[in-house]
């Protein structure tokens, strides 16, 4: 199966489920592992490499676990790319793929990817918070490959990762929120400074010109060896969750505020996304942004739209390119169209 | 190597300043100089030491990229870790589990819940002789599960 195939299916984690859908996107988590027969793989040969692979793609065969496969090397820069506009990838890897091969499950929402930094980074994505369930699932995968091969583990730092960065749980989880109060308000700067006390990270995952576009920012955990798993997940709840209260907080004082500042916001917004003729990626996040905190507010009512967050993929460079293959529109022109097909109800 | 401060004394130790994603080599320094200086609040670590004997990864490859070579690595540098450690992670030792035993019943949960999606993605499809097999599973696991829980 080519991934350009399913390119029209709404990944489970960007449906509107979960916990505080109003600010969470969704949430990703991965897990780290090595294995001890081999060095990590920045110091294997690529036919050490190649081994590796085999011997695991062969073992989870049985399992019926991860059935999808990508060698991230055959496929095209372009199918790299759609991938990391799915957030299943990051950018180095779309880039420089190296020898890392990708697993995944059918519904496209959880795998595994060997060979890259680490033998095995176990991940997966889903809407809302609900990190501790996810969890289980990443252990549970984990379980069944530790049956077989040896893990690398040491009574002072646990399990052993290439990067120290990652060493001891290997665990990192990453909540995608949408803070449009906060960025309004300009709170960003008190917020980075309280995560950085406490051991996260945050920061605009679109950016243009040193703003973040759409006021999409990323929170992660930045120790992995201080704290157990449950801890690590219980101290990234709770911070997540105060990040939303304040964004809460800034919502309300925003339209107890400034009500026709944010509502002529909100209508222009609307108005363009439904009218405009060519939209730049940019441009639509920060419209879309507006637009997504008018339906928050319960403002826009009429919008006809199944899931929103969807429009934060469907919008990318290669996704447009593949979901519309028509060669006389230019990308702009595209985003346009699929955003009013998508909050206008119009089949175009 | 003489000492990027005095310019003078054989440089003995590595200091280094963390950076977003990762560790930078910022210079090296001579005992003295790293004294008056006092480097407390910055990761150092010794100039020489031997390559890892397993993966023959050398120091500079394992302390100014940040990338270990094997898990012989760990042992090998050990000493000088706790310092590193304690800088990027704030800790120098392992707070979590080893998650050593299979457990079965975390298992069947997991094979529950890929069931469960599957089910609806059926339904949708209207694939309801399809479905009809997913559901008998799915009981036929929830039962398993029970047992597991009963123990």
């Amino acid at each position: 199966m080519r991934i350009t195939d399913r390119i029209i299916e709404i990944p489970n984690y960007l449906k509107d489920g979960g916990s505080y859908n109003d600010v969470v996107i969704f949430t990703r988590m991965s897990m780290r592992r090595n294995v001890s027969d081999y060095y990590f793989p920045n110091k294997m040969t690529d036919d050490e490499r190649e081994e590796f692979r085999k011997n695991i793609t062969e073992y989870l065969e049985n399992k019926k676990l991860f059935p999808v496969h990508y060698k991230l090397k055959d496929l095209s820069f372009e199918e790299r790319g759609i991938l990391v506009e799915r957030f299943i990838l990051n950018e180095r890897l779309e880039a420089k793929p190296q020898d890392a091969f990708l697993m995944l499950n059918n519904e496209i929402d959880s795998g595994l990817i060997l060979n890259y930094e680490d033998h095995l980074i176990f991940f997966n994505l889903f809407p809302g918070l609900e990190v501790n369930q996810n969890f289980e699932n990443l252990v549970s995968s984990f379980y069944i490959i530790s049956k077989e091969f040896k893990i690398c583990i040491d009574e002072q730092f646990g399990y052993l990762t290439s990067s120290p960065f990652y060493t001891g749980t290997g665990i990192i989880l990453e909540a995608f929120l949408h803070l449009p109060g906060i960025s309004i308000t300009n709170r960003f700067k008190e917020i980075v400074f309280d995560a950085t006390e406490k051991g996260f990270i945050i920061y605009p995952y679109f950016e243009e010109k040193g703003s973040a576009s759409g006021s999409i920012f990323v929170i992660r955990n930045k120790f992995t060896l201080k704290y157990s798993e449950e801890e690590i997940m219980e101290y990234f709840k709770k911070f997540v969750e105060n990040i939303i209260m304040i964004e809460y907080r800034e919502r309300k004082y925003i339209m107890e505020n400034a009500k026709k500042e944010i509502e002529d916001r909100i209508w222009r917004a609307y108005g363009v996304l439904m009218f405009a003729k060519l939209l730049m990626f940019d441009e639509f996040l920060n419209l879309f942004s507006a637009f997504k905190l008018g339906l928050n507010y319960g403002i826009i009512k009429d919008a006809n739209i199944d899931f929103i967050n969807k429009m934060i993929i469907f919008t990318q460079k290669r996704h447009l390119k593949y979901i519309d293959m028509r060669n006389n529109l230019t990308e702009d022109e595209k985003r346009a169209l699929i955003v009013q097909a998508n909050i206008g109800g119009k089949n175009v | 190597m003489k000492c990027d401060k005095c310019k003078k004394n054989e440089a003995v130790l590595n200091i280094f300043e963390i950076e977003k994603d990762g560790v930078k080599l910022v210079r090296h320094l001579c005992e003295e100089c790293a004294k008056t200086e006092g480097i407390d609040d910055k990761i150092s670590t010794p100039i020489v030491m031997e390559p890892c004997p397993r993966c023959g990864s050398t120091y500079d490859e394992v302390f100014e990229k940040m990338e270990f070579g094997c898990d012989e690595c760990y042992r090998h540098f050990r000493p000088i870790l706790s310092n590193i450690f304690k800088k990027i992670q704030n800790s120098e030792k392992f707070g979590g589990k080893v998650i050593k035993q299979v457990n079965e019943a975390l298992l069947i949960k997991m094979k529950l819940r890929n069931l469960k999606k599957k089910l609806e993605k059926l339904i949708e499809l209207e694939d309801y002789e399809e479905a009809v097999k997913v559901r008998d599973k799915i009981a036929k696991y929830e039962d398993e599960l029970k047992i597991y829980e009963n123990n």
